[in-house]
């Protein structure tokens, strides 16, 4: 339930005319823990019970200043930074006119379908956003994002242009390293109609990355003269491009929700990402079962070492095989779960996943539960 | 005190939030910008404009919305009997949105003429300190980073504010005691030393004085200080062979707003160890309608370290509590070698500042 509180000034006595305005405070919560099985590991969780890995508080704080302008500030706290607050979403919001609006500041970066609310846990039923999926190492980008809405006879369009930069860390060979993203130009389009949405999302951005993971590496063929191949392995300025396509219906009780992503940079080791989750669930009153597949399908850039030198020492050689093929990946994921409204503003959740490496046969198990309110 | 123990209780737990006598307010700047051109400094940072010294909001050649992005709010609750809290939340874009308590004190007032505060808050070297994140309310999108250089700017301690009114004149100020331990300086650990460094200013003591009539208004700053610095750990050794050095910091502003006419004035100095750091600004704007064109020339000058940036903007009042801004700098620095910071630099920014 949101609270409405009369603001008054900021404490300070140089500047004058601002009248107060509205200020209104929600927020949400997740509680969950979740145990992988015994010598497994699967979304940070492993085999001992962690409380903290998905469990998360947010505050959201909106002003409406009249005149068309409005503001909103995201406090969001994870267990996993140890609820270390930061602002998730930080932006300006002017409506244009009745269908379109600007928004500036820090905001979401519009890849997904449930991009907006993912650490909203009650706004879907999963117990997370399917991860095969959802594993872009970044969320936000700080710039500028143009909305328009509109209905064609009953479809509801909605488009969204977006502008912008992200500096922050990336996750290269499991390690966070200093980012940027610059450039970022994208587009989302979503029509939907009664009980059937289609979505669609298109971005791009010039990828760089300092890896200290890649550098050694890089230096050594720079120094042999081999800076091409370096090229072809660094994020150097790449090119990045993410293509995501997104199908909902919601007919007659039955959940059917379903992404597909393909996500790649030009000219550098990170492998071509083709990923898709397709999840059927059915309400049964405030009980909703659900089953979803995720699939990973990563291709490795093999050209990349083909054009090595025969004469190079071999341990050069295998070590840029090893990076390049260290990308290829091939899993599925099951997950079985069920929400439960035992309250109009939280939900309980349960689910049970198991992924499978398909090259490696390697199997993990994850059991989690918790719940998601709002309030 | 059955009241104040009842204002307690509500602020600890947030769903009863609605009855407790808490005031929220906030500011937000969203501001993007790019270096069009810039020397750089070889070897050690390519074209860069440097925006902000203290949280080193730097501008490259791709556009960042970052470095003058922030977000703060703040809460202020009113205890009666003339005691009140203040907090303040402010995330920087520079410093990746990461919220913390810039401010974080208790006021009482002890008369009409005479407050006294405890806990964190702004340092008052400068004229804009105070207010420096609030950045609607001045005329740039910034304060000038020449200026504003200082590594420390906030401390925790106790202070003492005063308010007379003299027949026209308005006389207040400001005296404080404190201290700031920063176990990780920004500005001097990410930027200058690219290693750990903790930054003591202690037994800090300062005074402001300001006179306020009608269209003028004077500013009077001291503060004397001791800095501690370890680098990695070790501790610094200064000129004369101990680890603690003494700086003293004063300054005096001079702003001017007549007849549509805005002038702004400001000059400081700092002395350490025998140097003097020595910085200077002058603004000239004039109100038009909601359009206030303006130009802004800072300096700084040291033995050393030797920089300057012309510039010229305009700030749009496109709203009551709004404002949208458009500004083009040129930096100089003609450091000696060693001491350059960010190299020469043309950039260009824009962006939002809203109060609600």
């Amino acid at each position: 339930m949101n609270k409405t509180r009369l603001a008054t000034l900021v404490a300070l006595t140089c500047y004058a005319g601002v009248v107060g305005a509205e200020v209104t405070i929600n927020g949400f919560a997740s509680i969950k823990a979740g145990m992988a099985s015994n010598g497994d590991t699967l979304y940070g969780y492993t085999d001992d019970i962690d409380f903290k890995n998905e469990s998360l508080f947010a505050v959201q704080v909106q002003s409406d200043l009249g005149e068309k302008l409005s503001v909103t500030a995201q406090l969001l706290a994870r267990g996993v930074n140890d609820f270390d607050a930061e602002f998730e979403w930080a932006f300006l919001t002017y409506q244009i006119n009745e269908s379109w609006r600007l928004n500036a500041g820090r905001l979401r970066t519009p890849f997904y379908k449930y991009s907006d609310f993912r650490d909203v846990g009650y706004a879907y039923d999963w117990l997370r956003t399917p991860q095969s999926v959802y594993d872009l190492g970044f969320n936000t980008i700080e710039g500028l994002s143009l909305y328009h809405s509109t209905s064609f006879g009953d479809i509801q369009s909605n488009l969204q242009f977006v502008f912008g930069a992200y500096d922050g860390d990336a996750r290269v060979l499991g390690t966070q390293a200093p980012a940027q993203i610059d450039q970022i130009t994208g587009i989302s389009w979503e029509l939907s109609q009664d009980w059937i949405a289609f979505r669609l999302a298109y971005l791009v951005g010039d990828v760089s990355i300092q890896s200290a993971q890649l550098s050694g590496l890089t230096n050594t063929l720079n120094t042999l003269g081999l800076t091409a191949v370096s090229k072809d392995i660094d994020f150097d300025k790449d090119q990045g491009s993410f293509f995501g396509l997104g199908l909902n219906i919601d007919r007659n009780d039955w959940l059917l929700v379903s992404e597909y992503t393909h996500v790649e940079v030009k000219d550098s080791f990170y492998a071509e990402q083709d990923s898709y989750y397709v999840s059927l669930g059915h309400r049964f009153g405030s009980y909703t079962p659900y089953v979803s597949f995720e699939k990973d399908d990563d291709a490795a850039k093999p050209e990349i070492y083909a054009r090595l030198p025969a004469q190079l020492p071999p341990q050069l050689t295998a070590g840029v095989k090893g990076l390049v093929d260290s990308q290829f990946f091939d899993n599925n994921t099951w997950n079985l779960g069920l929400r439960y409204d035992f309250h109009p503003s939280a939900a309980f959740k349960v689910q049970y996943s198991w992924a499978e490496d398909q090259t490696t046969k390697r199997k993990d198990n994850l059991m989690a539960l918790g719940v998601d309110l709002v309030f | 005190m059955k009241k104040v123990l009842l204002v307690t209780a509500i602020a600890a737990c947030f769903s009863s939030f609605a009855q407790a006598e808490i005031d929220v307010s906030g500011f937000a700047s969203v501001a993007g910008g790019k270096v069009l051109s810039g020397s750089g400094v070889p070897g050690f940072v390519g074209p860069t404009f440097l925006a902000t010294y203290p949280t080193v909001a730097v501008y490259e050649e791709e556009w960042s919305f970052k470095p003058d992005s922030k977000f703060g709010l703040q809460f202020s609750a009113d205890l009666t009997e003339g005691l009140s809290a203040t907090a303040q939340l402010v995330g920087r874009g520079a410093d990746d949105f990461d919220a913390g308590f810039e401010w974080a004190y208790l006021s009482y007032e002890v008369n009409e003429h005479w407050t006294v505060q405890a806990g964190k808050k702004r340092l008052p070297l400068y004229y804009y300190s105070d207010f420096f994140d609030v950045s609607y309310a001045y005329l740039w999108i910034r304060p000038p980073a020449d200026n504003y250089t200082w590594q420390i700017f906030n401390y925790t301690g106790i202070n003492a504010q005063f308010n007379y009114q003299l027949s026209d004149w308005t006389l207040s100020g400001n005296i404080y005691t404190g201290s700031e331990d920063d176990g990780s300086n920004k500005l001097l650990s990410d930027y200058f030393f690219k290693e750990p460094v903790r930054e003591i200013w202690e037994n800090i003591i300062g005074g402001v004085l300001s006179l306020n009539r009608d269209w003028l208004d004077l500013r009077l700053t001291y503060m004397t200080y001791e800095n501690r610095r370890f680098i990695n750990d070790q501790p610094r050794l200064w000129n004369d062979g101990t680890d603690t050095r003494r700086g003293k910091f004063m300054g005096f502003s001079a702003n001017i707003d007549y007849n549509n006419w805005i002038l702004l004035s400001e000059i400081n100095r700092l002395t350490l160890e025998g140097d003097d750091f020595d910085t200077y600004l002058v603004s000239a704007g004039y109100r038009v309608g909601q359009w206030t064109p303006y130009v802004l020339y800072s300096d700084f000058d040291s033995p050393g370290e030797i920089h300057s940036t012309s510039s010229v903007g305009v700030r749009w009042d496109f709203h009551s509590s709004a404002a949208f801004k458009l500004q083009y700098d040129d930096v100089t620095d003609d450091s000696l070698a060693g001491s350059e910071v960010a190299g020469d630099s043309k950039a260009i920014s824009f962006g939002v500042d809203l109060v609600f």
